[in-house]
């Protein structure tokens, strides 16, 4: 019998608790972590305020609109590694088999191993994120670029953003079924495109761009939206796309994850 | 402990290089992966700084142009430098207690492990420090340096040295506590402050320039990136050389009591 939608919510949260609560074994260090976490996240953004301190703007977006773009990129990029830390960790699961305890669970495979650790210890992105984001806000909201309800949707962005990053370290895990060895992989899919999409994108190169546009499409994360709701290009129907880009990519990631699970081999050792 | 003498000692770390290195070997595949992504994160700081240095930098020495070589240097030496879970890993036998085998060997336990740390960099230098230098040579044109060869290769030598003590000190650091992941990402995050691999110093407010000039950080990414690009010469080394001093008596002073240690709690 498949496990009831309330059963999935129980689950998760049981998981979830628990994970909370191994983390706070040692508090000071979970605090400790969390911070420097934050503030290691921050250095990208202090380094570019740096810059903009002496040169004002980078292809005319002045630091409050940098600060706006990446806040929202980097609470996503929290959201996305609460969540998907175990994800991440698919190749130590390929190499030592330990995927097969997760196949014989009464779960979709992806859920059992999401449930199995929630990584809190990034909360300190998240809040840094959260900071950055009301600066920018604050500033864009007395100078009126920013009214109304593109205030209401800033709540969405980062939950784009989550979907996309999420996608993408998704299907690069899947890859794992045939290639074994992701880690590499998810600094090239995940890790470098998440922090090319802080900065506004029509600085990159084309090739980078055309990277973010398409195959790992960051661009609708933040940066589309962002540029439409402070006025400096687009279409208004990119806020109805960014999420639906969103979707559309959970989706094709979740079907490459299911294709790739039939082709699990295990270590045989 | 029966002492091996000089000749035991260095065939030990030799030894521990070339292992090291074999270690590191079998994933070449993988990092040649990483590699495009590390050039990405170097392609990023390009773009943003020739973007907002096209009309001048204000800076004397400084143009676009040598900002986008100043960037590449960087993103080539942290592998050198910077990136290296090595100390984590080694914290990580403190805390399993695995480690007792190696302060058992009849070799001293700090060149043992600078020996690892050693064959990792050399390593990376092959296969991370010279493809990306390939990467970049063919897609923006990196230049060779513009000081003098001695010179940059003594901070090339020296920068690697520093960086390699970081690692070894976040490895002693599980000696004394549970978790050391911590120091390796304040390591980092400091290194990326203050030590200029991302803004030359140069470009940072007054008062931070100055504490950061003084630190070792600026030994790992801001002075051998300058002495590369012909910006500073001998007196930076010299800074450097001082700090590899400075933190090599302080690593044989810390390695001494974490042996004391690991006797007391019994590893």
């Amino acid at each position: 019998m498949r496990p009831s939608a309330a059963a999935y919510v129980r689950t998760f949260l049981v998981l979830a608790k628990s994970g909370l609560r191994e983390r706070m074994h040692y508090k000071a260090n979970f605090l400790i972590t969390s911070l420097l976490r934050g503030l290691t996240a921050l250095a990208d953004f202090l380094i570019v305020a740096v810059i903009l301190m002496r040169f004002r703007v980078v292809d005319g977006w002045d630091m409050y609109e940098v600060a706006l773009l990446y806040g929202l990129a980097s609470l996503g990029n929290a959201i996305y590694h609460v969540a998907g830390r175990e994800m991440e960790q698919i190749e130590r699961y390929l190499v030592s088999g330990d995927f097969d305890a997760i196949l014989v669970r009464p779960w979709p495979t992806l859920f059992t191993l999401l449930a199995r650790k929630l990584d809190f210890g990034r909360l300190g992105n998240g809040v840094q994120g959260l900071v950055v984001t009301v600066i920018g806000v604050n500033e864009l909201t007395r100078r009126g670029a920013l009214a109304g309800w593109e205030h209401v949707y800033l709540f969405l962005i980062p939950l784009t953003s989550a979907a996309i990053i999420f996608a993408v370290a998704l299907a690069t895990a899947a890859a794992g079924f045939w290639l074994i060895r992701t880690d590499d992989l998810q600094v090239f899919t995940t890790y470098a495109p998440v922090t090319a999409s802080y900065y506004p994108l029509s600085i990159y190169p084309g090739w980078l761009k055309g990277m973010l546009y398409t195959l790992i499409p960051m661009a609708f994360g933040n940066y589309l939206p962002v540029r439409y709701l402070l006025g400096k290009g687009g279409s208004p129907w990119v806020l109805l796309l960014a999420p639906v880009v969103g979707a559309l990519a959970l989706w094709l990631a979740y079907r490459l994850w299911l294709t790739g699970e039939t082709r699990y081999q295990s270590t045989g050792s | 402990m029966v002492n091996q003498g000089q000749p035991q000692t260095m065939r030990f770390v030799v030894a521990a290089i070339r292992m090291s290195f074999r270690r590191n070997l079998q994933y070449r595949g993988q990092h040649m992966i990483n590699n495009v992504a590390s050039a990405i994160f170097g392609f990023i700081y390009m773009a943003i700084w020739r973007s907002v240095a096209q009309a001048g930098t204000g800076e004397p020495g400084y143009t676009a142009l040598s900002l986008v070589q100043y960037i590449m240097v960087n993103q080539c030496l942290m592998w050198l430098t910077t990136f290296d879970r090595y100390g984590v890993l080694l914290a990580g036998r403190v805390r399993d207690g695995t480690i007792g085998s190696d302060l058992m060997r009849p070799v001293g336990f700090m060149a043992l492990q600078m020996g690892q740390i050693y064959g990792g960099k050399l390593y990376n230098f092959f296969f991370r420090t010279l493809a990306l230098v390939a990467i970049f040579a063919l897609a923006v044109g990196m230049q060779p340096p513009a000081g003098s060869i001695p010179l940059v290769v003594a901070a090339i030598i020296t920068a690697t040295h520093i960086g390699s003590l970081m690692v070894y000190f976040v490895g002693l650091a599980g000696f004394w506590t549970v978790e050391t992941g911590w120091l390796y990402i304040l390591f980092q995050t400091m290194t990326i402050l203050i030590g200029g691999p991302s803004v030359p110093l140069d470009f940072m407010p007054a008062a931070v320039a100055a504490v950061a000039r003084v630190l070792p950080f600026a030994c790992i990414g801001y002075y051998p990136s300058s002495i590369y690009m012909g910006l500073l010469g001998g007196e930076a080394l010299l800074i450097m050389v001082v700090w590899a001093v400075i933190l090599t008596l302080v690593a044989i002073n810390v390695t001494r009591r974490a042996r004391r240690r690991a006797e007391v709690v019994g590893g």
